[in-house]
């Protein structure tokens, strides 16, 4: 599917990001991903051993919530816009079977001193109950019509120029 | 020390191995390793809704431990050419696994030693798991290295081109149907892994089977032995090429999937491989199967229907590396 470019002034404070999912968690889903990171904690796989520390079930890893959010807002922002920053707390447990949707609005939108458009916007998961588990925030930088190309690199904040 | 094959007493053990208890995370870590991600090796829920007692340590898994044992046996200079095992039981996690062997015979052919064994997994409850032979290649006292460099008994292409097929005679059999009886000599496709073996793939799998022996394990080592670089341990080379997203969430066998009439139940009855060359790091493997036997095995409350497929396993030059038989059982 091929996807028009996302531009600073296509973008609004208010605008809900299209969401990720819902996606449902199987425990196969969360030990494949466990597996791809090199995770083998018993609390993300085994369900006899989590039940016994006193969780309900085994956990949804915190990466796999952060890495919907990550995928919402690069699906959104499209090859030419570059994800700068995100945030996200772990707040609340999610488990196998749950199903996960990655959720956002634009909150700020300014010019950078390098001519780029900045967006700032809220984020979160929340589960097939309507729980938010796991807020953030983010920052997209995308192209303006002045200045249609994204770099590929940013200076650190203390660089030398 | 490196044992020699003018030190093996035939009729004596070998040194026996226990491993465990084997974890879930043992048991994930392998399936990992493999790109396995089946729920009977995984998720405890899914294993007591299906009238297990825990989740299962699986066939390979167990296999893949032999293999690095017998492989810590022959040393730095020996290899493993062979092994045969049945699965008999069933090992859950949590489990310690034991293994042990006798040497059964001794011989030398071409100037190389080999000594057969005869070998076994048992748990801490006793149940002997994996019964099984294996054929070691030990290095004699005055040996160097040895070139692990054998001619199979066919090549890619002669394994293509023999026929195999089975008359139908017994029209009354409900399991083995005129469909099932023309399942025999079917050839799958071929499969060619996505990329060639790489460090990460090795280092995955000798951290599931807890290897260390050095030519898998140490780089340093393996740059500056014969070969040159890293191998891959020969329970790694018989992997089924699980991880094949476009077939499936779970990947797929290379063996042709077919279902036998009036059974619900398919277990892994056991294997049989033997190697050739060894296959190396950058190698990009190949394998194809196809089905050489189905018959009915008539037990007392129930017919088992072994499904026996045959797994070629070439490098990129299409050198035969290893064969693989497994046996596969169905029952009602």
């Amino acid at each position: 599917m091929s996807k028009s470019k996302l531009f600073y002034e296509d973008v609004n404070i208010g605008d809900q990001i299209p969401q990720l999912g819902p996606l449902t968690w199987n425990t196969t889903d969360i030990v494949r991903f466990s597996s791809a990171v090199e995770n083998y904690e018993p609390l993300h796989q085994a369900r006899d051993w989590a039940r016994s520390k006193g969780h309900k079930d085994t956990l949804i890893n915190g990466p796999i919530r952060t890495s919907m959010l990550h995928n919402m807002l690069i699906n959104w922002i499209g090859d030419d816009g570059f994800l700068k920053k995100l945030s996200c707390q772990q707040r609340a447990a999610d488990h196998p079977g749950y199903a996960l949707i990655a959720k956002g609005s634009v909150v700020n939108c300014y010019i950078g001193p390098n001519g780029l458009g900045y967006i700032e916007c809220d984020i979160h998961i929340e589960n097939q109950e309507g729980t938010i588990t796991a807020p953030g925030k983010a920052t997209v930088v995308l192209p303006t019509n002045e200045n249609p190309n994204v770099p590929e690199y940013f200076d650190l904040p203390n660089a030398k120029s | 020390m490196q044992l020699n094959y003018e030190d093996i007493q035939v009729g004596s053990d070998l040194p026996s191995r226990a491993w465990g208890p084997l974890t879930n995370m043992d048991m994930i870590r392998f399936g990992a390793a493999v790109d396995s991600y089946g729920e009977i090796h995984q998720d405890y829920d899914w294993c007591i809704e299906h009238g297990f007692d825990n989740v299962l340590l699986s066939g390979p898994f167990k296999q893949a431990l032999l293999c690095s044992w017998l492989d810590e046996i022959v040393g730095n200079k020996g290899f493993l050419k062979k092994i045969e095992i049945s699965h008999r039981g069933i090992n859950y996690v949590n489990e310690t696994l034991k293994a042990t062997g006798t040497f059964s015979k001794k011989y030398i052919v071409d100037g190389l030693g080999f000594v057969e064994c005869d070998i076994a997994i048992t748990n801490d409850n006793g149940l002997v798991s994996c019964p099984g032979k294996a054929i070691l290649l030990i290095p004699m006292k005055d040996t160097d290295f040895i070139d692990f460099n054998f001619e199979a008994p066919v090549t890619y292409e002669s394994f293509l081109h023999n026929q195999i097929s089975a008359e139908f005679s017994d029209s009354g059999n409900i399991y083995l149907t005129k469909e099932i009886i023309e399942m025999i000599g079917v050839m799958g496709e071929p499969y060619t892994w996505p990329e060639p073996l790489d460090v990460s793939a090795i280092r995955r799998f000798t951290q599931g089977v807890f290897e260390t022996k050095p030519r898998y394990v140490d780089i340093d080592y393996a740059k500056k032995s014969s070969i040159g670089s890293l191998i891959a341990p020969p329970a790694y080379v018989i992997r089924p090429p699980f991880g094949f997203w476009d077939k499936g969430m779970l990947g797929e066998s290379a063996i042709p999937i077919f279902t036998v009439p009036n059974t619900n139940v398919a277990v892994n009855g056991g294997n049989e491989s033997e190697w050739y060359k060894v296959v190396k790091e950058g190698d990009t493997l190949t394998q194809q199967a196809r089905i050489i036997d189905i018959y009915e095995k008539k037990g007392n409350k129930r017919s088992l229907i072994p499904v026996v497929s045959e797994t070629i396993i070439v490098n990129q030059f299409d050198e035969v590396v290893a064969l693989s038989k497994q046996i596969n059982i169905r029952m009602p």
